[in-house]
């Protein structure tokens, strides 16, 4: 064991469903005679999560995040390999171990729908054994942050879907767990709420030392949370490394925006053939604005030539937005061949 | 970080209690917030248990001194009354069952996996409801007259009560969770809804108007013949001594062993994808 | 008109694809479909049997309250055949759509919301008349001393008739009670209490002729009496001239009733609807 709070050891899960011929006359013949389909969601997963880390889980859909969440929660058995949690079996986890697991399944409610948030986190708290004081100070901290001291008396069916979801963290923190699985816990929110709840996550990981494991299609919610990040594509881990990593191995490009003193724009001309040079591609919006695409070792030099060549008002540097790395990877078998971790 | 924190068996006893007293609490929160449907549900059952007194009081109308396989009008209004106190607990803590097999298709029971608590327990009780006292009122209120009916209370009567009324409830229990178990094995069937409608059927009537096989199948393998018809037995005195020992120690053995199928067929719950 | 001749054409359209997609789910599940589909409704009849048996076996004349027990074995196989073709307000999921918001769905698209459970209403009948059938048919080649025959074809025709009008009775009854839901957060068990006096009154429990006539002349004015009692004992040859026409009498102002009651209801509940959690 490496002292790893959570670790995969070459996890598989295969999900075996018949095949459904569309039809009324196709459903007939289902009913006698059935084709079998495996369908493999995680295709043979290693992956190893210490104390206190906070890791971003992303994928496209179907890429095998909520499989690979509820193999490592125990909610389902691997087909093979192992999934271990606090160093057993995650499907065979005791009492003991559950007291120190939290999840929160974003779009499936883990409270009570019927009821005011605040019995659902009395009966949590009988459930999870937590002494009263320690559960009247976590809720009161919690409801400040998440700021829904109001609605904590409302039948939860009665609030929207952010102050759901802000009660869904909560219920699933009360009891101090080690461990939380945060599985796309900000889909379909505002902005705000969005941000309420990173901040939220950010300051009980840092905190607290809780170990989040957070899945997401917004990339914001990685980008603003995470540390480590996992990247899944056909049930396989396709990069497991610091975001900062992924910057820096596949990330090397810059958009660099110019804007140019009017009549200056015939300065331009030819300047597509001089930034071969740099392995730069030019764009331009309309003949006072141009884009130019660089690889982030070259921006230095290419930035400084510019400035030479051309008469610039004004001049901006963007990084790559963490979306077009992720596509880069998908895109790019090789590339993700040579990010994944040893 | 704490670590594993290991909990003494008192511990785990004061964390159930804990826990149904919990759901009890919510069970009445929720139920102040539906008053309407606190009153329907205690008329419903109502009409349930007149349904059947009246059915046998109609069936012995039709002839003087008749007997439904020996079993007068008094045995059968014993019989009735335990039938009508399972029903009330069954109503009052276990009716979350009915909802089992959508739950399993759903992937609703995620997070009865996820709770350090027995899942029998987190998922069967869960859905208390107050009416059932009411309920239970009228259960033990017909219970009694039908017992003042067949005589003067005896000692031995008042003796047997509390055992006869431990089994009933227990095999209520065993009943609910057993056919639960085979939920898990035939997902999206609704066997268990199925077999607890032809339980319940089977069962409502005094067990002697089966063949002796299928009478023990009802009472030793279901066992739902342990719902109504052996308590009554055991309060009228049709069983005594040793065989009623035998019966209440294979009940508890059935019990915990239904249990651990239970238990062992929820890990073949498979979530849902999404 | 012809705009209300393409509205009908639509809504028939409809039903045809909503009673085919409800065959296809009742078909996507082997185990559930025999025992939902097949054995639905066979076990209560079953154990009233053997009910039946003990009390005749130590009665002093063969015939209790004017039923001989091979009558009684005919009723309550007839009995169970009916019962698998009366709608249940398990077929209906509409509480629980206004219950959790997912009406909201149905509700921004073009088409009239009955006509869904409209659709799961044929989708039932059409299957469960042929397994009702097969099974009488299968029942009557194995044990006729036992099985009951129709006392003419026209009985029998008169009786099926009966049956569906019933079924569509209950149909709506129980739609108007789930649709109560505008205004009560739950009401299974207004479905359910409906039910048990329903099972009593129709006839379900002891034939409506063996209780006390005082019984039978007040249900003969309720639908569920004519539904599943009154069709039996129609098609056994147990009732008097003009039997069927009384029983039209009383089901088809029944069904008016009722689909004015689900209208109006319907109506006065959309103007309550929130939407909850959506």
């Amino acid at each position: 064991m490496s002292g790893a709070l959570l670790s995969c050891r070459s996890a598989r899960k295969v999900f075996r469903t018949h095949e459904r011929e569309p039809g009324l006359r196709g459903f007939l013949r289902g009913l006698f005679k059935r084709k079998w389909l495996e369908v493999e969601a995680l295709a043979g997963i290693d992956l190893e999560f210490a104390a206190g880390e906070f890791v971003g889980l992303i994928g496209s859909n179907g890429a095998g995040k909520t499989t690979l969440v509820k193999s490592m929660v125990g909610i389902i058995p691997v087909s093979s390999g192992r999934a271990e949690l606090f160093g057993r079996d995650a499907f065979h986890l005791r009492d003991e171990e559950k007291r120190r697991l939290g999840v929160v399944m974003g779009q499936r409610s883990q409270l009570w729908w019927d009821l005011p948030a605040l019995d659902s986190f009395e009966l949590l708290r009988a459930i999870y054994d937590v002494p009263r004081a320690e559960f009247d100070q976590r809720l009161a901290r919690y409801v400040e942050l998440l700021d829904v001291a109001d609605q904590l008396k409302i039948q939860l069916r009665h609030l929207s879907l952010g102050q759901r979801m802000k009660m869904e963290i909560i219920g699933a923190f009360l009891h101090g767990p080690e461990v939380v699985f945060l599985d796309e816990p900000t889909i379909g929110l505002d902005l705000i709420a969005r941000e309420t709840i990173r901040k939220f996550l950010v300051e009980l990981n840092r905190e607290e030392g809780a170990t989040l494991v957070l899945t997401s299609h917004d990339m914001e919610d990685i980008e603003h949370t995470c540390r480590r990040l996992v990247i899944l594509d056909q049930g396989a881990v396709v990069f497991d490394g610091e975001l900062v990593e992924l910057r820096q191995r596949i990330v090397g490009e810059r958009a660099i925006e110019l804007h140019l003193e009017p009549g200056t724009e015939d300065r331009a001309e030819g300047l597509a053939e001089s930034l071969q040079a740099f392995e730069g591609r030019l764009s331009r919006e309309n003949p006072l604005t141009l884009t130019v695409q660089v690889p982030a070792s070259r921006a230095h030099d290419c930035i400084a030539h510019l400035l030479s060549v051309l008469a610039v008002r004004d001049l901006s540097v963007e990084r790559q937005p963490l979306e077009d790395l992720i596509r880069q990877v998908y895109a790019t078998p090789s590339l993700a061949a040579g990010l994944a971790r040893p | 970080m704490s670590g594993a924190r290991h909990i003494s068996l008192l511990g785990k006893c004061r964390q159930r209690l804990a826990i149904l007293r919990q759901f009890l609490r919510v069970g009445l929160v929720r139920k102040a917030q539906f008053r309407i449907d606190f009153l329907a549900q205690v008329v419903m059952d109502l009409c349930f248990y007149s349904v059947h007194i009246i059915t046998f009081e109609l069936l012995f109308g039709m002839g003087d001194g008749f007997t439904i396989a020996g079993w007068d009008r008094a045995a059968v209004r014993v019989f009735l009354g335990f039938l009508f106190v399972a029903d009330a607990f069954m109503m009052t803590w276990l009716s979350q069952g009915w909802f089992l097999p959508q739950d399993i298709k759903n992937g609703n029971l995620d997070p009865v996996r996820l709770r350090p608590a027995p899942s029998i327990l987190v998922y069967f009780f869960q859905r208390f409801s107050p009416e059932g006292a009411v309920n239970f009122l009228c259960a033990f209120s017909y219970l009694g007259y039908g017992l003042t009916t067949c005589g003067p209370l005896s000692a031995d009567i008042i003796w047997t009560l509390p055992l006869a009324l431990f089994l009933c409830i227990w095999a209520e229990v065993v009943v609910a969770v057993g056919l639960g178990a085979l939920e898990f094995l035939f997902v999206n069937s609704d066997l268990s809804r199925f077999f607890i409608e032809m339980a319940q059927t089977a069962s409502g009537k005094p067990l002697d108007i089966y063949k002796r096989r299928v009478r023990q199948f009802l009472i030793l393998v279901l066992p739902v013949g342990v719902l109504a018809h052996v308590p009554a037995e055991i309060v009228l005195g049709r069983c005594h001594g040793l065989e009623l020992l035998g019966q209440v120690t294979w009940q508890i053995l059935l019990g915990l062993a239904v249990f651990a199928l239970f238990r062992r067929s929820f890990k073949r719950y498979e979530s849902a994808l999404s | 008109m012809s705009k209300a001749l393409a509205l009908l054409a639509h809504d028939l359209r409809l039903l045809r694809h909503t009673t085919e997609y409800e065959f296809r789910k009742v078909l996507a599940f082997r185990v559930g479909f025999v025992v939902r589909e097949l054995l639905n409704g066979v076990a209560h009849p079953a154990v009233m049997i053997c009910l039946y048996f003990a009390l005749y076996a130590q009665a002093s004349s063969e015939a209790i309250g004017g039923w001989s027990f091979p009558e009684i074995v005919g009723y309550m196989i007839l009995s169970a055949c009916v019962q698998k073709m009366l709608f249940h307000h398990r077929l209906l999921e509409v509480a629980d759509q206004i219950f959790t918001g997912h009406l909201t769905k149905f509700l921004v698209m073009p088409f009239r919301f009955f006509t869904l459970p409209l659709g799961r209403f044929v989708q039932n009948t059409l299957l469960q008349v042929a397994i009702a059938t097969l099974c009488y048919f299968a029942g009557l080649y194995l044990v006729p001393d036992w099985w009951p025959r129709p006392a003419s074809p026209s009985a029998a025709a008169q009786a099926f008739a009966l049956v569906l009008l019933g079924s569509a009775c209950f149909l709506l009854a129980y739609y108007c009670l789930a649709i109560l839901a505008f205004w009560l957060d739950v009401v299974w068990s207004l479905s359910v209490m409906f039910m048990f006096v329903a099972n009593f009154i129709s006839g379900r429990m002891i034939p409506v002729s063996q209780m006390p006539p005082i019984f039978e002349a007040i249900f003969r004015w309720t639908f569920p009496y004519w539904a599943l009692s009154a069709p039996i004992e129609l098609f056994m040859g147990r009732t008097p001239e003009g039997f069927f026409l009384e029983g039209l009498g009383i089901l088809l102002p029944t069904l008016l009733a009722l689909e004015l009651l689900r209208r109006v209801l319907w109506r006065l509940g959309r103007r309550r609807y929130v939407g909850a959690g959506m």
